[in-house]
């Protein structure tokens, strides 16, 4: 092959041997005489020279010295040597060696920033916490930092295996699938060795998968040591008190054989140790109902002699208190609910009515269905109401909006709470409504047929 | 389309789905007695549910692998791998029912108070769950030495049961009101030692799929 300079030059020379002959032919042709065919030739063949050393001279060279620039080049890159610039002088040659080295610079300094960020990326996800694996679409592994094998102990190397291999927790696999092959996945609670662990899982745009592994050993420890320790405290402390109220009640039931100034004290032991005891057993309830989460089974039944069952005593306590109290429910109304975690809550939550409304007050009970169908049970009070700022916190454990109140009414500061779990173990959301002397409405949403039948597969 | 299908991505899928029942059965075990030493109750229940997924992953394989042989003939070591595979997810299935067994009597003892099973439960746990697991290894690396390794363990795995059987005896007899209690822990014992049984069996089963030579009831 015949390089681009070459292919040039022989351009410039063949169309100077053309034009010299065309010239001389026409000289001829004029004349007519033979001898000037002779000069023609000569003419023809002087300025065909003529133009070669233009050629080399305007044309040739810079491309010989683009040539030797583009050599240069090629030995540089095949070097791999960063630092090493084009040396070239000259006005051609030094042009492009110029603009060559101010590319190499660009690019070099492009290059260490990316290796930088590089480096970065890498030491976050080397110091990071929570375990990270990053699955391909294909399903096998493309990365895992120190974290995920120091939570989860992997068999080998991980790179390019599908998870179940080497990664003894079912559940990553689980997520994996779910994630690539299916809508999508939520995070998932699971158990390896002693720890306690989340995943959680992300699509990436490639179609591949993260999934993040977070530690939750000490907070799941201290939750189950917490339940473990009231229930145990709550147990031991239920038998003495039966006793010492067992006592009270036998000194009270003889009062009169006690000095007259003795009885007032007898009263005020019985009355604080059935405090106590409905605390302790209040307590037991909240981790029964702690301990069994989301474990209620649900079915479809009519409200209203549920409600009407669930609201007795709240209703005598009530009339004791000179309080108007209705039930309002279609009769033939229908939700799903767990009957037990109903009555319960609805109880709990017509008592409270009941003791935050003054004398001549109103409660109602209602169950209704919304326009989508969904049913909801209201207890609604025209008493004190809730400042909305404590919204948030009523149903926290011995969360009190008003401290001195709640040691004369004798609640023990469990029941909002235990409503809370109650509905949670029965796919109930409950929501309250109320503001300073307005009175309070809580609503109890019970489920749609489909959260029902999602909840019943959990529990299986 | 199964015709679409090719042969490999058949049995990736059922290979895939036959590893996720083994880390399924062998994370069973280990949380079921985790459930027990910790009075752990949700973590009990959380193993009973499991053991939905592990009765459907096997129902699931048996129907590829039907659906394997009838419509690619397997032959040599491929039919080895099916009827293998079909044989070793009855034992997993197996040691998914024991572990909701453990994870049982862990509620029971939740339930009340008195003896604890002690950490030579753990201990056992551990032993029976590695077996499994080396039984799982064996098969993913096709490595006969480690399905080997596990026949020699189980006989360790007897006598920490007869040990223990031993010891709960005595026990009892000096606190009678603790025989619920330790026949709950004495029941425990002998579910891990048939999961250990189990866990033979898979041994056995992927020594088999490595050399064809079968090694039930000591032959070959």
């Amino acid at each position: 092959m015949l390089d681009l300079r070459d292919r040039v030059a022989l351009l410039v020379i063949g169309s100077a041997l053309a034009s010299g002959l065309a010239v001389s032919l026409v000289l001829a042709w004029l004349s007519g005489a033979q001898g000037l065919v002779a000069v023609a030739s000569f003419v023809s063949a002087g300025m065909a020279g003529l133009c070669w050393v233009v050629q080399r001279q305007l044309v040739g060279l810079p491309l010989k010295a683009v040539d030797r620039s583009v050599r240069e080049l090629n030995a540089l890159v095949r070097s791999g040597d960063r630092h090493r610039r084009l040396t070239l002088q000259g006005d051609a040659a030094g042009a492009v060696a110029g603009a060559a080295n101010r590319l190499l610079e660009t690019l070099d300094k492009d290059r260490q920033q990316l290796e930088g960020e590089a480096r970065l990326r890498r030491q976050l996800l080397e110091q990071v916490p929570h375990g990270v694996l990053v699955v391909d679409a294909d399903g096998t592994i493309r990365l895992a930092n120190p974290a995920f094998s120091r939570l989860i102990p992997v068999r080998g190397a991980l790179v390019g295996r599908i998870p179940v291999e080497v990664v003894p927790v079912p559940e990553v696999q689980e997520v994996v699938n779910q994630a690539l092959w299916e809508s999508g996945a939520d995070e998932r609670p699971c158990v390896s060795g002693a720890r306690d662990l989340v995943l959680r899982p992300v699509r990436l745009q490639d179609g591949g998968v993260l999934v993040m592994v977070e530690d939750v050993t000490t907070f799941r420890s201290a939750e189950r040591a917490r339940t473990r320790f009231v229930a145990n405290v709550s147990h031991e402390l239920r038998t003495p008190m039966a006793s010492i109220l067992g006592w009270t009640e036998i000194l009270e039931s003889d009062i009169e054989r006690l000095p007259e100034d003795l009885w007032e004290p007898v009263n005020a032991i019985r009355r604080n140790g059935v405090r106590l005891r409905d605390l302790f057993e209040s307590l037991l309830e909240l981790s029964r109902i702690e301990a069994r989460s989301r474990e209620l089974p649900l079915q479809r039944e009519r409200l209203e002699p549920l409600l009407a069952q669930a609201v007795v005593s709240a209703a005598d306590r009530a009339s004791l208190h000179e309080q108007a109290f209705s039930l309002e429910c279609e009769p033939t109304l229908e939700g799903w609910v767990n009957v037990e975690a109903l009555g319960a809550m609805v109880g709990n939550l017509a008592a409270n009515a009941s003791a935050y409304t003054p004398q001549g007050g109103r409660i109602v009970v209602r169950a209704l269905a919304e326009s989508d169908g969904r049913v909801v049970v209201e207890v609604q009070d025209s008493g004190i109401g809730i400042d909305p700022r404590h919204h948030d916190r009523i149903f926290e454990r011995f969360y009190r909006v008003d401290h001195g109140r709640a040691r004369a009414d004798g609640g023990t500061g469990l029941g909002l709470a235990i409503v809370k779990h109650l509905a949670l173990a029965a796919s109930c959301r409950i929501s309250v409504d109320s503001a300073i002397g307005r009175g309070t409405t809580f609503r109890l949403h019970l489920p749609d047929a489909a959260t029902a039948r999602l909840h019943s597969v959990s529990i299986r | 389309m199964p015709h679409l299908v090719t042969n490999d991505a058949e049995r990736t899928r059922i290979r895939t789905l036959f590893l996720q029942m083994c880390v399924r059965a062998e994370s069973m075990v280990r949380q079921a007695v985790r459930s027990a030493m910790e009075r752990d109750a949700v973590l009990a229940r959380t193993v009973i549910a499991n053991d939905r997924d592990l009765d459907q992953l096997e129902v699931e394989i048996d129907r590829l692998c039907l659906r394997y042989i009838g419509l690619q003939q397997p032959q040599g070591a491929d039919l080895r791998f099916i009827t293998t595979v079909m044989k070793m997810v009855t034992d997993l299935e197996r040691i998914g029912d024991l572990a909701v067994n453990i994870a049982e009597r862990g509620i029971e003892l939740c339930a009340g108070v008195g003896v604890e099973p002690g950490p030579e439960l753990a201990h056992m746990s551990d032993l029976v769950a590695d077996m499994v697991r080396d039984a799982v290894d064996a098969f993913i690396d096709r490595d006969l030495a480690k399905a080997d390794g596990i026949f020699a363990r189980d006989h360790q795995i007897d006598e920490l049961n007869r040990r223990a059987f031993a010891r709960w005896k005595e026990a009892v007899t000096h606190e009678p009101e603790q025989v619920d209690r330790g026949l709950a822990v004495v029941s425990m014992y002998k579910y891990l030692e048939r999961v250990a049984d189990h866990a033979v069996n898979l041994g056995t089963l992927v020594a088999f799929l490595e050399d064809g030579r079968d090694r039930r009831h000591g032959l070959g």
